[in-house]
């Protein structure tokens, strides 16, 4: 009763600013709400002509997912980019900011930071295309180092090497994206504490370890659960952008199967029921990562 | 005063907001409306208030060039008196793209696509085609240009669903349309012939492996589109040149053929001694040309239609280059054979999806188009300008006016005329380098010899197949793919015979052998 009345005392004490909050929430419902009305899709043998006359046929499309011979390959092709890709590249993220921050030159920080921040931009047809001719078995740049040097030509777009470039690229394009936010973060810590530990004698290490890291953990934590949230979207666009028939049993994702299910084969209703699969981990995910977090370091999103 | 000031700001962005959702409104009735207008629409005819014509949307095959700037839709515009927006599906993908676009109930009003017949009959199924026939007596030059067989074809019960354009035959044989080109002058120089049998030609890949082109770049002996593995001329070298060949009396799809693992395995060979295109997975409708136009790639597989273009750039990049076709090999066992359709098959199919809001005008349209004059004004142009006739009546395409105002005619027609075929043979030599491309696949002797008429030629369209023909393909491919170029055994074929059977192979077999049956 208390906490309702000061809700609405500070709704009432604030009113402009809540004011204020009615477009984004107008956004949230008309864009994110509203579409969920779709997945019943996946609960019916949907028609896509005859939207109303399409049977509900219960938990069949799941069945039938968890049944299928590709769930399992297509589960743990996601889990295992989606790993690498967290692993390697959300560290590389901070480890840049880190080192740009070492950087005294302001000049030559702002140019590597844009410069390295620039492939985000680009769309993943086009960093596919540059990857691709880079790589070819013939006339590939690379490949023609590696003949140069004496080794063997490497046909990199089978299953040994996909995952290793899909990840390679995906670094490549959003290291530097990633890591703005983190540059962002250390920018925002004090001054007179570097100033304190270098009367101490801490080194430059020393000032990393105890003081930018602890500083920045926060930012870190929540980009952390932001991103363990999407761990079931292992890049879809990329892959499908990079893939072929020959790496589908390495290379083909949540995200890609859903796609060529659903448009390939018109199969709607089974490709939403992949789909909505796939939120609900993601969901699950996020709930668990956040109370993890809360558990552990005692910072959480809420 | 601050606070009055976020407050109309605020009252603002609300107006602007509900403004833009009210805008949005009249789109969504929109969509409910085909529905209605189809009901009445024979009835009353949707004139605009002003009798002004509408303007039609009409989506097409993919070409080079833009079609709302091709001088043929001025021509179109000038005797229909519509005017119409053209736009085009993407060179690959294209059922994909076509699923996506039927589905999201684009307002087109016209669609027309090169493809199977499954696909369209799976739309026409699902119930996103308009009835056809209802409108015919209205439409009787349309009612013509539709064949017996075309009207079998996409009937489902007493509804008709698209208009079939059929493929031309010749002599009882059907087109031969595609073949393996290769270089005569890489082989003048290696001292080789044009290979006539499956050793032959593996010998030549060989030698065009270590071949310097003279470009610095290591050449790929042969290439291939990731789309297409199965060529036809190349099947027959393994006994099974058509998707249905006769065995004992029954019609055996070459998926469940034995020799499909032979063909498989040829191919499978030439990948791992790195004569075929090691990305050709990867290749896309133009990589594959791309390869082959700069001197790359030594084989490459291609329609005679490309010849103009392909001409064009090679004079430019490889001038030197002579062309040689491979339209067949003989192989292993002595078994050769182009795989060809008769009466049979359809290169154009056109249909109006329900989301069309401007049906009787779409029929008006097309009437008027197919009427005797304007549907040769359409195909091969003005008498004097694009063509001439000679005295036994024959067509003469003017060149090079009409390779440059004609030559995407065929894809602006909404059915045929019976004429039609007279008409393709002015066109067929409308470019020098496509006509001696397409005698030598029809009129050579050795060719015709080969030609290999399929024996279902003539099916009808059934549900099952139609309903699953678009995702067995793909499987098939993604197999086939996977056994050449990945880590599959060809003996793995076996297994994925099975699935295949399953996932509607069995049901596609069964309603031919029916068909079959019933017609013996």
């Amino acid at each position: 009763m208390v906490s309702r009345k000061s809700f609405w005392y500070r709704v009432r004490k604030h009113w402009d600013m809540y004011l204020m909050l009615i477009p984004a929430l107008a956004f949230l419902i008309l864009f994110k709400y509203l579409p969920m009305w779709g997945i019943r899709i996946a609960f019916q043998d949907f028609n896509i002509f005859d939207p109303n006359g399409s049977e509900w046929v219960g938990f069949l499309n799941f069945q039938k997912l968890f049944a299928s011979k590709d769930f399992l390959t297509v589960l743990r092709n996601t889990l295992i980019i989606s790993f690498a890709k967290i692993l390697i590249l959300f560290p590389m993220g901070v480890i840049v900011a880190l080192i740009l921050n070492e950087v005294h030159s302001l000049w030559y920080k702002k140019t590597v930071q844009t410069i390295i921040y620039i492939p985000h931009f680009f769309s993943w047809i086009v960093v596919a295309g540059i990857f691709t001719s880079i790589l070819s078995t013939t006339n590939g740049l690379l490949n023609q180092l590696i003949e140069l040097l004496g080794g063997e030509a490497v046909n990199f777009i089978t299953p040994a090497w996909f995952r290793s470039v899909i990840v390679f690229s995906a670094g490549w394009k959003e290291v530097g994206w990633n890591a703005i936010v983190f540059i962002a973060a250390i920018a925002g810590v004090g001054q007179e504490m570097y100033e304190a530990a270098r009367i101490d004698g801490a080194g430059r290490l020393r000032q990393i370890w105890s003081i930018t890291l602890p500083s920045i953990m926060p930012t870190i934590i929540l980009m952390f659960i932001l991103r363990i949230g999407s761990i079931m979207n292992a890049g879809t666009e990329q892959i499908l952008a990079m893939y072929n028939p020959v790496v589908y049993n390495v290379g083909d994702v949540i995200g890609t199967y859903v796609y060529r299910i659903g448009l390939g084969k018109m199969d709607y209703s089974f490709s939403t029921a992949v789909g909505l699969f796939e939120s609900l981990v993601g969901f699950l995910l996020v709930m668990t990562g956040n109370w993890l977090s809360r558990r552990t370091v005692g910072s959480s999103i809420w | 005063m601050k606070k009055k000031s976020i407050l109309s700001l605020i009252l603002a962005f609300a107006m602007a907001l509900s403004l833009a959702a009210c805008g949005s409104t009249p789109g969504k009735n929109n969509s409910s409306t085909p529905s209605k207008a189809e009901n009445s629409s024979a009835a009353e005819p949707v004139n605009t208030p002003d009798g002004e014509k509408p303007v039609l949307k009409q989506l097409m095959i993919n070409a080079a060039e833009d079609y709302n700037a091709y001088p043929v839709a001025a021509d179109i515009k000038e005797m229909t008196g519509y005017t119409v927006q053209y736009d085009m599906l993407p060179k690959d993908e294209t059922a994909d793209k076509l699923n996506l676009i039927m589905a999201s109930e684009q307002e087109y009003d016209i669609v027309s696509y090169i493809g199977d017949v499954a696909l369209v009959m799976n739309f026409a199924q699902n119930g996103a085609l308009v009835d056809i026939n209802p409108y015919l007596d209205s439409a009787p030059n349309l009612k013509n240009a539709i064949s017996d067989y075309a009207r079998e074809t996409f009937s489902i019960d007493d509804s008709l669903y698209a208009i079939g354009m059929e493929n031309i035959s010749f002599d009882g044989l059907g087109e031969v349309r595609e073949t393996l080109f290769t270089r005569q002058d890489w082989l003048d120089d290696l001292g080789l012939k044009v290979p006539t049998t499956t050793d032959e030609f593996v010998e030549m890949l060989r030698a065009f492996k270590d071949y310097d082109n003279g470009t610095g770049t290591k050449v790929i002996p042969m290439t291939l589109p990731g789309n297409r593995v199965i060529l036809s001329g190349l099947t027959g070298a393994f006994g099974i040149p058509n998707e249905w060949n006769e065995i004992d009396g029954e019609l055996v799809n070459w998926i469940t053929d034995p020799r499909m693992k032979d063909y498989l395995a040829f191919l499978k060979g030439l990948y791992e001694e790195g004569l075929l295109d090691a990305e050709f997975p990867a290749n896309k409708v133009e990589n594959q040309k791309e390869k082959y136009t700069n001197g790359t790639a030594g084989v490459a597989y291609f329609g005679y239609w490309d010849c103009p273009s392909l001409y064009d750039t090679m004079d430019q990049t490889q001038p030197d280059h002579v062309q040689a076709f491979i339209p067949y090999l003989v192989g292993p066992n002595g078994d050769a054979g182009i795989g060809t359709n008769v009466n049979s098959g359809f290169d154009r199919i056109s249909f109006i999806p329900k989301a069309s809001q401007h049906v009787d005008d779409v029929f008006n349209f097309i009437n008027i188009q197919l009427e005797e004059e304007n549907f040769r004004t359409v195909t091969i142009g003005k008498e004097g300008v694009h063509f001439t006739q000679d005295e036994n009546g024959d067509y003469w395409p003017i060149k090079p006016t009409f390779f440059d105002e004609r030559s995407l005619s065929n894809n602006y027609n909404i059915g045929r005329l019976p004429i039609y075929p007279t008409y393709w043979m002015c066109r067929a030599k409308k470019d020098d380098r496509q006509w001696n491309c397409w005698q030598h696949l029809n009129q050579n002797e050795e060719v015709k010899a080969v030609n290999t008429v399929c024996v279902a030629s003539g099916v009808p369209s059934f549900p099952e197949t139609s309903k699953n023909k678009q995702s067995l393909d793909q499987m098939v491919l993604d197999q086939q793919i996977k056994i050449i170029a990945g880590t599959e055994s060809v003996d793995s074929w076996d297994a994925f015979v099975e699935e295949w059977r399953a996932a509607g192979g069995d049901a596609m077999i069964k309603e031919y052998n029916d068909w079959w049956a019933s017609r013996k």
